[in-house]
Order: C-alpha cells, then structure tokens, then sequence
C-alpha cells in the first residue's frame, strides 16, 4: 500500500433495524489531520464516530484503524479514545482520578500515572485542580478534563463528538482555537463531529459533509465553502441564492435560462452541456448592489424589500421580477459617502463576478448518476 | 378615567384574586392542620404507650409504678427471647444479603434484554409486591410442604428473599435509570473490561441504592410476622413469632421492653437507609476504588 491511513472506512453501512443511519460510507483519514464529520442533526455522523469507537458495529463495510480490521475488537481493546457530548466524567472521582483511569486500565505503575496526570492537566492548564469533583468544575474545565483524561492515553485518533456544543458563544470560540493548537502540539489525529458549519471551518483541515447518512462532500474548509459541489452543501454551509434552469446557448456562450425570462451567464469552464438542467448557486457576500443610476437599467434589477443589521455585516432581501428574493450581504466598513446605507424601497442593480457563480447538478439528477 | 389608572388595573385584579383565595385558605387550612394531627396522634399514640410502659416499674401493664429500665434486663436474660432475637438477626442479615445480591442482578440484568421480556419480568415484580402476604404466606406453606423442604430458618428466609429481591430491585432500577449510561461507555473506551467497569464504575454509582435496599431488606425482615409464621419449624422461632405468642398468656411488660427494641432497630436502619438514598446524584463515594 503507498499510503498508510490511520483510520480507514469502505463502504461501511449501519442500519439501526430498517432505518438506514449510515451508507456505504467510504473514508480515508490521514495521520495528524483535524478532520470534521459536519451535517444536521441524524445524518449519521455520531453513528459513524461510534462505529469508530467500536460502540456500534457496522452492518456491511470494513473499518480499518491504523491499518488492522477492527471488525470484533471491543471499545476496550481499540487504541481510539472519545470525548463525548456531556463529557461523561465519572461523578465519583476526583479531576486526578478521571485522568488517571485509562493508565490504571493497563496497569502503568503508580509514579509513572502521577507524572503522566501532572503532565496531561497542565497541558490542559488545569494544574491545582486534581481534588476536585467534577460537579465542581466549569462546563470549560470540565471539558478540559474530558481532553485529558483521553488524550493522556496517546491515541491513534481522538474522536470528538460536539465536544463544544454545550459551552456558551464565548467560550466556544476560544475552546476551537485551543482545540485547534492543542491538536497541532499533540499531533494526534482528531476525528471531530458537529454540525455547525461554523466549527469546523474554523478547526479543521478536512471536512467530511454528510447528509442522511451519506457522504455528500470532501474537502478543505476553502473547498467545501467555496466550490460546493452538491446544493445540500451549499445551503448547508454557509447561505445561498439558488437559481435552477436549463443551460442554453447565446451569443456571449452559455447561459442559464431561469424560469425562460432571466439569463444568467455562466463562467467559462464550467462544464455545463446545452440542455441540461442545473442549479445556480451565489453567495450573499458576492453579491454586490449599487443604486440605479441611469434612467434605463441593464441587467439585473430588484428593489430592496427589507434590510437587517448583522453586526459586522448588513443583510439586504431584494425583489427581484422572475427571480424572486435574492439576498445580499454587505460588509458594514464598506460603507462611507460614496456607497450609502440602502433603504428599503430602493431600486438596485444586483451583480456578481462570474466565478461567483456555482454550478450545481439539478438534485434528482444528481442521484441518478450516482446511482449508475 | 386618566391613563395611569388604566394600567393599575390588572394588577389590582390580580390581588383581588389572590386574597380572594387567601380568604379560603385560612378557613381550610385549620381544619386541615387538625385533621391531620388527628390522624398522626391516631397512628403514633398506640407506639408511645408501649414505649412508655416498656419503663413502667409495675407488674400490671396499665397501671404506672415509677420510671424503671429492668424489663429490658429481664427479657435479655430469658433464654427463649434470645434465642428468637438471634434467629431474627440471622434471618433478616441473610435475607438481605441474598436479596441484595440477586436484585442487583436482577435489576442489571433488566436494564439490558429486549422489552417484552423486560415488560414479563416487571409484572413478576410488582405482583410480588402487591401480592396480600397472607397469600403468599399461604403459597410458600403449601410448596414447601408440598415439595417435602422442612420448615426452619431456611424456609423463613426463602420466603423473605422473594419478597425483598423485588424491593432492591425497584430500588436499584430507580438508580440506574438516573444514571449516565455513557459513563460505561467511558470507561470501556478507556480500556476497562466489562468486569472493570462494573466494578470501578457502575458499582460505585449504585452503592447508594444498594445499600438502602440491603437495609430495607434487614428492617422488612425482622419485623415480619406473618410469613416467619406460616413457614417456621420447630426451633425457628423469630422475635416477632415469639412475641405473639408471650401475647397469649397475655400482655407483660417484657412484650413491651422487647416491641420497644425492634423499634429502635428499625428506625435506625430505615433513618440509615433514608440518609443513603438521600446521597443519590450527589456524588458521594460510599467505597474507595482501588
């Protein structure tokens, strides 16, 4: 073999009695990777994690890690270690206790477990907290244990499952970029399931977009944001306007014909055919708008239904004939004298770059080719 | 009418009904004090008498003859009552014993087979418990007669672990069923055998419940007259069995010496019980785990 993976899924499916949770589900993850299992609630990214772990066994499929079948092997005999949702640490020890517990399971001698602990809890920067009950402890500090108390055990791969998800906005923003380097300093493959899109573009080097059990999407955080390649991914992560019709030809090269009244350009290279039927993706970022200057507008025209400060960014809905609402996102620091705040009511142009316009297949299609 | 006015309304309604009710209230609420310290003293007097009396220095029960403790040191010197206490002690500590033991095992056992099964064995359960005792008094006599088993002590406490195994197991499944069960799942991830995780983890999780249900085990069995009475031999005699049958030569302050003491016994074990199982979910470590 001229790759080594540390984990390895082929074709692995799970049914849970007739429901499909997982289906021939097929991954490949690197050594020293943060990779991300993302997707809504019930796409099977925690029943994936799990067969991983060795909670739950795969109906059909082989999972490999570091190379052996783990097909048989029990949870306990699995070099992976989990931190889980609730963290699930044991009430009735203390922090030091919990560290300790995997090095106590395979009989490493007592001095060697407490330089361990020390060394696992400052990592975690939790040093003069050893005593401590974990109902004593924050949601932060709590999770921090979790991490040590699994990361202490060298894993090939630590599986996460929503380790951030019950923290508060704040907390979780700094626990990603802590998570993030801790990961770089151990070096240890994170297998992290979430589904906020926002996480693990954030964290991660590889995501893995699944959707009803199957694998929509693989890539970079750029790549899945930025070149989806299905319309679940592109609604999924992030926001977008969708425009479906038929490819067509005109003078100019090919066009999307929308609802036979708008035509939209596509950019070069796109691979469309005449004929066939696809989806038009933009982002709101790239949409750009300018009030209408001239008494004869060309191109893309719509009056603002209604606008939405964001903070950072202002969210515009715009009426747009045969189109229907298309929403634009402005950055606030762009605003100054010479492009004004927009009221609702306004007429505006409405225009993107080529190359913001993502071509989706048309979903039944989609299926169809994947299925021959 | 100005606008300030208008507003106050709703609150102003609002206390209207509140001392509108509060008017109800304390019309009820008297009756409702009496009513129930009626009903306590109803319950509670007939137990002080005998307490009281337990110290009174006259042969004749309902005559007072001063403060005296003697009766206690006259039914521990009777040979007879001894013998019976000793009984009881053994009877409720292996009952407990056993009973703890098979309904923890019955109560693990339950949290993992399929739900037809699980629905089978819950009405075996509470039928045991809402089962008259007399009946099952009356069954355990017949079987035991039946299948040739001599009554004896071992007989008396076959027929208390059946009713206790119930009672732990309801206590332990209440206990389970607030328990975390990915914490398992923790401890097999980080390499505990099934046997080190029951052991180091859900074990210590349960002791509370455990426990309680052991001491309500010890209480229910060393109190218990009718079924030590259908199902004891010759030998056999338990404390309240040989009370009873004191009773029929009629009351002597020794009975009430003697219904003094089981009382202070299981008050104490229930008081024990009761403050375990008010430990429940407070992480309290009852056992090192080592």
């Amino acid at each position: 073999m001229p790759e080594s993976w540390d984990v390895e899924l082929q074709g692995v499916t799970k049914y849970f009695g007739s429901v499909v949770a997982v289906e021939g589900l097929t991954l490949r993850i690197q050594s020293g990777q943060f990779y991300s299992l993302l997707g809504p609630s019930g796409c099977g990214k925690t029943t994936t994690l799990r067969m991983i772990a060795g909670f739950e066994h795969p109906s059909q499929g082989i999972i490999r890690i570091a190379g052996q079948d783990v097909l048989g092997i029990p949870p306990y005999r699995r070099n992976v270690n989990m931190v889980f949702q609730h963290y699930a640490l044991f009430p009735h020890m203390s922090v030091e206790e919990n560290v300790a517990y995997g090095l106590k399971q395979k009989k490493v001698s007592v001095p060697e477990i407490a330089r361990r602990v020390q060394q696992a809890l400052a990592m975690v920067q939790l040093t003069g907290l050893e005593r401590r009950r974990p109902h004593e402890l924050s949601g932060g500090q709590q999770q921090r244990v979790a991490l040590a108390r699994a990361l202490i055990n060298r894993p090939t791969v630590l599986l996460l499952d929503e380790p951030l998800g019950a923290l508060d906005q704040k907390l979780r923003k700094a626990m990603q970029l802590e998570l993030k380097s801790l990961q770089r300093t151990v070096g240890i493959t994170f297998i992290y399931v979430t589904h906020d899109q926002e996480e693990a573009l954030t964290m991660s080097d590889y995501i893995a977009v699944m959707n009803a059990g199957r694998l929509e999407q693989l890539g970079t955080a750029i790549e899945v944001y930025e070149r989806p390649r299905t319309r679940f991914v592109a609604d999924f992560i992030g926001l977008s306007n969708f425009f479906r019709g038929e490819v067509i030809r005109s003078e100019g090269g090919l066009v999307v014909a929308v609802d036979r009244r708008m035509h939209l350009a596509l950019p070069p290279h796109s691979g469309a055919r005449p004929g066939q039927r696809i989806t038009v993706a933009v982002r709101p970022e790239k949409v750009r708008l300018a009030p209408v200057s001239s008494d004869a507008p060309s191109g893309l025209v719509g009056r603002v239904a209604s606008s939405t400060y964001l903070g950072e960014q202002t969210e515009y809905r715009v009426g747009v004939n045969g189109l229907g609402t298309i929403i634009a996102r402005r950055q606030n620091s762009e605003i100054d004298s010479a492009t004004p705040r927009l009221a609702a009511g306004e007429l505006v142009q409405l225009s993107w770059a080529l190359e913001s316009s993502l071509i989706l297949p048309e979903e039944g299609v989609a299926s169809h080719e994947r299925e021959g | 009418m100005k606008a300030v006015e208008v507003q106050e309304l709703p609150r102003v309604a609002r206390r209207a009904v509140l001392e509108r009710r509060r008017g109800l209230e304390s019309i009820v609420e008297p009756w409702l004090r009496l009513h129930s310290a009626l009903a306590y003293l109803f319950l509670y007097i007939p137990i002080g008498v005998v307490i009281i009396y337990a110290f009174n220095d006259s042969r004749l029960v309902s005559v007072w003859g001063g403060f005296t403790t003697h009766w206690f040191g006259d039914a521990l010197r009777d040979v007879t009552i001894v013998r019976s206490l000793e009984n009881s002690l053994l009877v409720a500590s292996m009952n407990a014993l056993l009973a703890t033991v098979f309904g923890l095992g019955a109560a693990l056992a339950l949290q993992r087979v399929g739900p037809r099964l699980r629905l089978f064995f819950n009405t075996l359960i509470y039928a045991t418990l809402v089962t008259p005792e007399v009946v099952v008094a009356m069954a355990s006599l017949i079987f035991f007669v039946r299948v040739g088993v001599p009554l004896g002590l071992p007989t008396i406490i076959a027929t208390h672990v059946v009713w206790n195994t119930s009672v732990v197991t309801l206590l332990v499944r209440a206990r389970l069923a607030g328990m975390d069960r990915t914490l398992e799942e923790a401890s097999f991830d980080l390499g505990a055998t099934p046997w080190g995780t029951f052991r180091q983890v859900t074990l210590p999780l349960l002791i509370p419940a455990v426990v309680a249900g052991f001491l309500v085990s010890i209480t229910f069995s060393f109190d218990d007259f009718l079924l030590s009475f259908f199902v004891s031999g010759p030998g056999s005699t338990t404390l309240p069995v040989k009370i009873f049958s004191m009773l029929r030569f009629g009351v002597s302050p020794i009975t009430n010496a003697l219904s003094a003491m089981i009382l202070a016994f299981t008050l104490s074990v229930v008081f024990m019980a009761q403050y375990l199982l008010r430990q429940e979910g407070r992480g309290v470590r009852l056992v090192r785990v080592r």
